[in-house]
């Protein structure tokens, strides 16, 4: 009965450790696992990767590196490696126009999506299909697709009327179908995205537009492009900077070897093939110099990608 | 009423003429075998071009002549011809599968010696696939790498989404110092080009021979995945804070209040990431490519390579793209509605 004088509700013992430290110290210590991993498996391969950048390294022992100093970067651009270097970014910078060939062709898909109204859900189904296939399979099919004397294309072009092409075994074809073959995959991605963007526009808009007398085509300009740009903004940013360090599409198309005349070598396949079949006569080195020049280029054209992005995106949908 | 459909007749039948206009012109980019094709081709086009532009032209006067029509097309046609243009694209899309269908199926010297045709014509057989199967020269097969892909994946899926949404929750709802510091760091994290690392990763495990084994394909990945802690913080971030508070008061600490409130919540979410992952796990090539030397590590993406570098025969090939396209499709037709929300979430869009 004397214990009704007593406060009603006392505290228990574990609110009161509450903000205690020893309680902020494990909930960092769940919070930052992944931030653990990232540590480990990025920031310390990139640091070491600056570092190494600066010896010259043919074998994994750290003991035997030897300090070259900026020559790295120097020799990755002067004779013979010069032109490769500068042929792989030729290479890479074709390739990237498969990303606004497969951001029209959403484009346009998406259009016309938005313009039924039963079937949508199963196109749109269909057509993340490539999206989700691997690169290895991608690549195999359209092999058997671009083959010269039993592939499908060529195989239409005769009957057509037309001279066969040799897709994968000129230097001038090469890239093209590497390009077709990435818009077909990377369109899915496009599709989705634009499609739902396109679902979300007010079609207040659109009425008000009609009832001024704008035509289709005025109205898709001046409506639906602006009002869908940050998806356009989004997909360009990622996609551009997806396809310049491209590797496994070059690699599979052109089988064992880089391309007819070298020229389905791209920057990361270059990259690639320093440390795993020259790496004697090139080395970890140089390697890191390139992959550090690279990034920098990456980063450059991002930088400007943003700054340009000022210009043509509008959030004020 | 009736200038109205005469109208909208006449708009699809200019966007057929400018489709098969685009046709034409994509087609000048070949050589054509003899002079009768060449020049059908030349008048297709030009004579396409002429009528493309007089509708141009012509709508342009109109149009400025009669004011008070309304320029927008009659429903009904649109609707047919976007089902045109859709069925096309369709048609693109599904082709390549259909050939690899297809030339699975074939014989052996249909497949290989004949010129392709949409139809069997020597009888379908299933010989392709039980090549596959008995297939042994080079040490590995297709349907281990299968298994090797499946067996891999299991740990950094359930420890990597575990750790990561266990991140999430404490990035959501848990204080401690420096979070907004680290949480920073991981948003820059987010853009850096990882082709930084390719070469070095490859250095630094092959100084602690860690090449050849699984390790670097099992490991990083079990600590979870900084898009995947952004992606279930948003999610989590929308859970209200009563509810924790009121577990905090009936006793619950931390990690149960994880398990019985923040699991049930972000169910729909974390399954899509397990999905995804999954996903990108099967698909990645250029990581086992690097790391497994021993044939009998290798995944089915690396496998499937190596197979097709092996044989040339093409059925087989074809049944080979088959067995590693299936799975994923199945999966994907299945949870085709998990997948495209959580990509367009994760993209920044809203629903």
């Amino acid at each position: 009965m004397e214990h009704q004088a007593t406060l009603p509700n006392p505290k228990p013992k574990k609110l009161a450790k509450k903000n205690s430290s020893w309680d902020r110290f494990t909930n960092a210590l769940i919070t930052i696992v992944p931030f653990v991993g990232f540590m480990l498996f990025m920031l310390l391969p990139m640091t070491v990767s600056l570092i190494t950048s600066f010896f010259e390294m043919h074998s994994s022992d750290f003991s035997e590196a030897q300090f070259v100093g900026f020559n790295n970067f120097i020799s990755l651009f002067s004779g013979e490696q010069g032109m490769i270097t500068l042929k792989a970014y030729r290479t890479t910078l074709i390739y990237c126009l498969n990303v606004p060939i497969s951001m029209i062709i959403g484009l346009v898909c998406a259009y016309f999506l938005q313009k039924i109204k039963k079937g949508r859900q199963i196109f749109n189904t269909i057509f993340f299909i490539p999206y989700v296939c691997s690169v290895v399979a991608t690549s195999l099919i359209f092999k058997m697709l671009y083959e010269e004397n039993y592939g499908i294309l060529n195989t239409m072009l005769s009957h057509l009327g037309f001279e066969k092409v040799s897709w994968l075994t000129s230097e001038a074809m090469f890239l093209p179908s590497a390009i077709i073959m990435g818009s077909w995959s990377g369109s899915g991605i496009c599709i989705l995205l634009y499609n739902a963007a396109m679902s979300n526009v007010d079609q207040s808009y659109y009425e008000a537009a009609k009832i001024d007398g704008a035509s289709d085509f005025k109205m898709f300009f001046n409506i639906t492009l602006p009002a869908i740009s940050p998806t356009s903004f989004y997909l360009l940013t990622m996609k551009l900077i997806g396809s310049l360090q491209v590797i496994n599409e070059m690699t599979v198309l052109a089988g064992n070897s880089s391309g007819p005349n070298g020229i389905g070598n791209s920057v990361v396949l270059n990259i690639y093939d320093m440390i795993n079949i020259r790496l004697t006569e090139k080395g970890y080195g140089i390697a890191a110099a390139a992959s550090w020049i690279l990034a920098l280029f990456i980063l450059i054209i991002t930088r400007v990608n943003f700054r340009l992005a000022k210009k043509w995106v509008c959030y004020d949908f | 009423m009736k200038f109205k459909v005469l109208k909208n007749i006449i708009s699809v039948v200019l966007q057929l003429s400018l489709a098969a206009f685009i046709f034409t012109m994509f087609l000048t980019c070949f050589k054509p075998k003899n002079d009768v094709v060449k020049w059908t081709i030349i008048i297709l086009d030009i004579s396409l071009g002429a009528i493309l532009a007089g509708a141009i032209v012509s709508d342009n006067i109109l149009r400025r002549k009669i004011q008070g029509w309304i320029q927008y097309s009659h429903p009904v046609f649109s609707r047919i011809f976007a089902f045109i243009v859709l069925a096309f694209m369709i048609f693109i899309v599904v082709v390549p599968f259909y050939i690899i269908f297809i030339n699975s199926i074939k014989t052996t010297h249909e497949a290989n010696f004949l010129e392709f045709t949409w139809y069997i014509r020597e009888g379908a057989t299933i010989k392709a696939y039980q090549d596959i199967v008995s297939y042994s020269d080079l040490g590995f097969s297709i349907f281990g790498g299968l298994l090797n892909t499946i067996l891999y994946s299991l740990l950094p899926l359930t420890l990597g989404v575990f750790f990561s949404s266990l991140s999430a929750y404490g990035f959501a709802k848990l204080k401690f110092r420096g979070k907004s510091v680290i949480f920073t760091i991981m948003l820059f994290a987010m853009m850096l080009p990882g082709c930084v690392t390719l070469t070095t990763t490859y250095l630094l495990y092959d100084s602690i021979h860690w090449t050849n084994t699984i390790l670097p394909l099992v490991v990083p990945g079990c600590f979870g995945s900084i898009g995947i802690v952004f992606f279930l913080r948003e999610y989590f971030m929308g859970v209200p804070d009563e509810l924790i508070e009121a577990a905090t008061i009936d006793g619950a600490g931390k990690l149960r209040i994880f398990f019985t409130i923040m699991l049930p919540i972000g169910k729909p979410a974390i399954i899509t990431q397990l999905i995804l992952t999954f996903i990108g796990f099967y698909n990645d090539y250029l990581g086992p490519l690097m790391y497994l030397k021993d044939p009998e590590l290798y995944t089915l993406q690396v496998a499937l390579r190596f197979f097709s570098d092996g044989t040339g025969e093409k059925n087989v090939i074809a049944a080979g793209c088959m067995l590693s396209i299936v799975p994923m499709l199945i999966i994907y037709l299945v949870l085709n509605k998990q997948i495209t929300r959580g990509i367009s979430i994760s993209s920044g869009l809203k629903g």
